[in-house]
């Protein structure tokens, strides 16, 4: 399902973050986010998962749409956050056991004891965490290392059973295996669900991206074929961004 | 840079100082503990816990059965006034609490009343509970004005630590697609026990040795242990208190004091349990 958003502008009490923002990130593929620090990614983001607004002095206007569904005005808020989920930079544990991580939002929902164990083992063999835990899934989840906790945090994404996956910089505090292990998650994933990536990684983003986005300041600079807009941004900011990334 | 003398001196020094400081607290709750087992150890027996004081002056021989007893019912009457109240208010104020102008003002009258003087919570727990609504000189007035006094602190202590817990996982949470209550239930307040099992203690010590309050509202010099709501109760703190002041056995004052922090150890190793069993259950620090 397409994300769309049109003309977005979103203010943080009196600081313009995010300025008409129009964009489609399409179903079934991996579409990346770049852009400077302090751009309004993550803004972005949680604009879309429907987490900004708990943020005081948040205040948005311009659509944003789920498959041609208005998330703003035809859903509640915690339906849209269920569709479109969001998968956080630093990974947190819940207060809870590993199994119970998982099946957070499910037991919101109401699930069967019977399948409560089928949809945790499920979630967790998706993101190749299984093995790894099958034997403590009811120890704490805060024991976990720092890849397997992001992968835990999918996990507990894919119990939902969203429409979308949103991910804020995913790899940005792990080592190249466990990096390479989410990209390849990411790739599977994205051929269910409409997947959005930020990166601070250019290569990252030409790896796993058919799209991408470029920010610059909250403005949508320039969005397409990741391939092309790295190798030949059509404006001068782009460039110099480019260009400055990579060295 | 070179090592020179002055500066080992200054290094020295200042370890020193801050080991010092570090051991200050310790050493001075060691020489209290001390000082009381040295002067009232030797009246501590099976007797003194198990018996009612005796003597021509009344305490001068005997135990302090009755002022355990009453103390106790002081304790776990106040709070479970106080604690359940404490805890809904406590989540008001951190889930809610600064959304209006209303609600902080609230927050800002109840950390305020956490200095109030306990005499003066006294003064009024004695107009209201035993002369006003007639509950005479009682264990049901002292607790309640018990409630009352560690009402303020319960709060407050309990709002911080909801508070940390859920600006710990709250955009986590809801980002889940989860209602604000559900939040509540399984993180926040799980991940909050620690600290709201800390408030309830620092308030059981609160109470247990607050004499002012109870002397006009609950405390006798001789009861026979029955614990009644409405009958009048002996309490250690105010059994001390009359031992002392009345110069009737100083070392059975030592002693009565001695058993009343016995009580609050008690209690602090009930708390470190319930902490440790709620943090390995949420694998939250
Ligand atoms: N709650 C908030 N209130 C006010 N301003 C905010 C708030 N959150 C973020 N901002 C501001 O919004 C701007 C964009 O922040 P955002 O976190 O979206 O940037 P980002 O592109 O994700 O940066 P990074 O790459 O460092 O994560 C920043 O200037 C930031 O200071
Ligand atoms: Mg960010």
């Amino acid at each position: 399902m397409n994300i769309t958003l049109r003309n977005l502008n979103v203010w943080y009490s009196a600081c313009h973050i995010l300025k008409d923002v129009g964009v489609e990130f399409k179903s079934r593929q991996i579409s990346a986010i770049i852009g400077p620090s302090g751009c309004g990614k993550t803004t972005l983001l949680k604009s879309i998962n429907r987490t900004a607004e708990l943020q005081p002095g948040f205040r948005r206007k311009g659509d944003i749409l789920l498959a041609g569904i208005d998330l703003y005005r035809a859903l509640d808020a915690v339906t849209a956050r269920r569709s479109i989920a969001m998968v956080f930079q630093n990974p947190i544990a819940l207060p809870m056991s590993i199994k119970e991580n998982v099946l957070f939002g499910p037991r919101y929902y109401g699930i069967a004891r019977t399948e409560a164990e089928a949809v945790a083992e499920r979630c967790l063999r998706e993101v190749a965490l299984w093995d790894e835990v099958k034997d403590k899934l009811s120890s704490p989840a805060s024991n976990l290392s720092g890849g397997q906790l992001q992968r835990l945090s999918i996990a507990r994404v894919l119990a939902l059973d969203p429409k979308a996956i949103l991910f804020d910089e995913p790899c940005s505090s792990l080592d190249i295996r466990s990096i390479r292990q989410i990209e390849e998650l990411l790739l599977k994933l994205a051929d269910r669900v409409t997947v959005v990536i930020v990166t601070h990684n250019l290569q990252q983003a030409r790896r796993i991206a058919r799209d991408t986005a470029l920010l610059l300041e909250g403005e949508l600079v320039e969005f397409g074929e990741t391939e092309k807009l790295l190798s030949q941004p059509q404006k001068e900011r782009s460039k110099d961004f480019l260009f400055g990334q990579l060295g | 840079m070179k090592l020179t003398s002055a500066r080992i001196f200054w290094d020295r020094l200042g370890l020193f100082l801050l080991w010092g400081s570090g051991l200050l607290l310790p050493a001075i709750l060691l020489f209290i503990v001390g000082c009381l087992v040295w002067k009232g150890g030797r009246v501590i027996s099976w007797e003194f816990l198990s018996t009612l004081p005796k003597g021509a002056v009344l305490g001068a021989a005997g135990g302090i059965l009755p002022a355990i007893k009453g103390t106790l019912g002081l304790i776990g009457l106040s709070m479970a006034f106080a604690a359940p109240v404490a805890l809904i208010t406590a989540v008001y104020l951190a889930e809610y609490g600064y959304s209006s102008r209303a609600d902080r003002a609230l927050y800002a009258i109840i950390t305020g009343m956490v200095g109030l003087p306990s005499i003066l919570t006294g003064m009024f727990g004695y107009a209201v509970f035993v002369v006003y609504l007639g509950f005479g000189l009682s264990l049901l007035s002292g607790s309640l004005t018990l409630a009352i006094m560690v009402f303020p602190t319960l709060v407050a202590l309990m709002r911080n630590s909801i508070l940390s817990a859920a600006d710990k996982y709250r955009a986590l949470g809801l980002s889940l697609g989860v209602s604000r209550w559900y939040l509540l239930l399984r993180v926040t307040l799980p991940a909050a026990v620690p600290g709201l099992v800390s408030a309830a203690l620092l308030a059981i010590g609160y109470a247990a040795g607050a004499t002012a309050p109870i002397m006009v509202t609950a405390a006798v010099i001789m009861s026979r242990g029955s614990i009644e709501l409405t009958q009048p109760v002996m309490a250690l703190p105010y059994h001390l208190y009359i031992l002392f002041s009345q110069h009737i056995s100083l070392e059975r004052a030592y002693a009565t004091a001695l058993v009343l922090l016995g009580l609050l150890l008690v209690c602090n190793i009930a708390a470190l349990v319930i902490r440790k069993m709620a943090q390995r259950e949420t694998g939250s620090l």
